[in-house]
């Protein structure tokens, strides 16, 4: 019967052995909207998380949860890590501004004797035309804004850009529709490459 | 005249024979029994042979009352004799006391050994059944919340968390009460005497004793013997 009561004594002391949970997030600032993405969190001495993206009625429970935010503003992302038999839980909130993508400006290196460039996609065109001559180099690029000009918003679908310059009233081709799948590409800048010219374009999230 | 000699001997041998009577006895109620005819105490056996006329009998079973009675053969050559013993109110008492010295040990010892063993067996597995559906009806209550679990399945596991969290209570209960049951009773079981019953064969004089073996829990039969 002694045996018998170190086991019970045992067993209660193993049961309030179980620590208490510690929920912990630490998300980006900022999420793309329509991107989907692998969040985790920082939580301690848990058996299971719950995740609740606010306005985006859907929730997840896991270590780490798939998500795609649906519309732009902000967010608060909480989380609730709960304990073995979910008896105990600790909750942490994070606010996440759910943004999207815009082209900030462009950088072109090389030789460039053109008088315009022109950058052509799918929905249009952007034409630069000044200080479009000379020798550009990493340090020295020519450098082309577009953000507060144009309101380019990366799109979440495959997109071919192309890059043409023009001397008197000839076109060359100096980047020829090169697609990119901007769900994927995350690069700032992402690199365009020519046979002799080099475009860079650099993105930001809107604020 | 060698004739006539021989026939008398054998008249009077069978004259001799017709004096006695070959007595069947049929005992009921013991097992064993002892019997004294004319004081004289006899063969342990169920045929006796008896003088023809009347006589007194004696016959005892441990456990039974003593039962005298008269056995007339009349010229019977042989006969049957029939007695019913009857159990000594000695016996019947040591019964009652048996009786209620197992039933005083069941609720004193063995109750609350048993209800403190089997709690503490079907214990961790109440407690796990406990943990898992406490854990599932919390992710069912978030998921339905959000409707992404129908109300049935969250009713369903409402339900089965109701059930194991009842076992639960029943089988830690039964371990704290049966523990504390077994413990606090255990002077009251240590203080139970058991009941014996001593009773002596009135023709050899020996005495035989039935006491409870309460680690066996079944009688146990000692023979005391005088010489």
């Amino acid at each position: 019967m002694k045996v018998l009561f170190k086991l019970i004594l045992s067993a209660i002391l193993f049961a309030s052995c179980n620590q208490n949970p510690k929920a912990c997030l630490e998300l980006e600032d900022n999420y793309e909207v329509g991107r989907e993405y692998q969040l985790g969190s920082c939580s301690d001495n848990h058996e299971f998380i719950t995740w609740d993206f606010g306005a985006d009625k859907n929730g997840f429970i896991g270590d780490s949860v798939p998500h795609i935010f649906q519309d732009v503003g902000n967010r608060n992302v909480t989380i609730e890590a709960f304990s073995r038999g979910a008896y105990n839980s600790d909750v942490a909130t994070q606010q996440v501004l759910v943004t999207r993508r815009k082209i900030d400006f462009i950088e072109i290196v090389g030789v460039s004797d053109y008088t315009r460039f022109t950058m052509e996609y799918e929905s249009g065109d952007i034409i630069f035309s000044e200080n479009t001559v000379g020798t550009f180099t990493d340090e020295s690029p020519f450098v082309g804004q577009i953000w507060g000009d144009r309101d380019w918003v990366l799109p979440m679908d495959p997109i071919a850009i192309s890059l043409e310059g023009r001397k008197n009233s000839n076109t060359t081709v100096l980047i020829n529709k090169v697609s990119k799948n901007y769900r994927y590409v995350l690069d700032n800048p992402s690199v365009y490459e020519g046979s002799d010219i080099v475009m860079k374009l650099y993105w930001r999230f809107e604020d | 005249m060698k004739f006539l000699l021989l026939t008398l001997t054998l008249f009077s041998f069978s004259a001799f024979s017709q004096d006695s009577t070959r007595v069947r006895l049929f005992v009921k109620g013991g097992e064993q029994y002892f019997v004294r005819i004319d004081g004289e105490l006899q063969p342990q056996t169920n045929i006796i042979t008896v003088s023809q006329g009347s006589h007194d009998i004696e016959i005892w079973s441990f456990k039974q009352k003593l039962f005298k009675d008269n056995l007339e053969t009349g010229k019977l050559e042989s006969t049957n004799f029939f007695a019913e013993l009857t159990p000594s109110s000695e016996y019947v008492g040591y019964l009652q006391r048996t009786d209620q010295y197992k039933r005083k040990l069941f609720f004193a010892k063995t109750a609350p050994f048993l209800i403190t063993g089997i709690s503490l067996a079907v214990l961790p597995f109440t407690t796990m059944g406990r943990i898992n559906k406490h854990e599932e009806l919390v992710q069912n209550t978030f998921l339905n919340d959000r409707n992404q679990v129908p109300d049935e399945t969250l009713e369903n596991t409402q339900l089965q968390y109701n059930a194991v969290n009842t076992l639960f209570f029943i089988s830690a209960a039964g371990a704290l009460i049966g523990g504390a049951s077994f413990f606090l009773l255990k002077p009251v079981a240590k203080k139970l005497t058991t009941p014996a019953f001593k009773q002596q064969n009135p023709f050899t004089l020996e005495i035989m004793q039935l006491t409870y073996n309460r680690s066996i829990q079944s009688p146990e039969f000692g023979l005391t013997l005088h010489f």
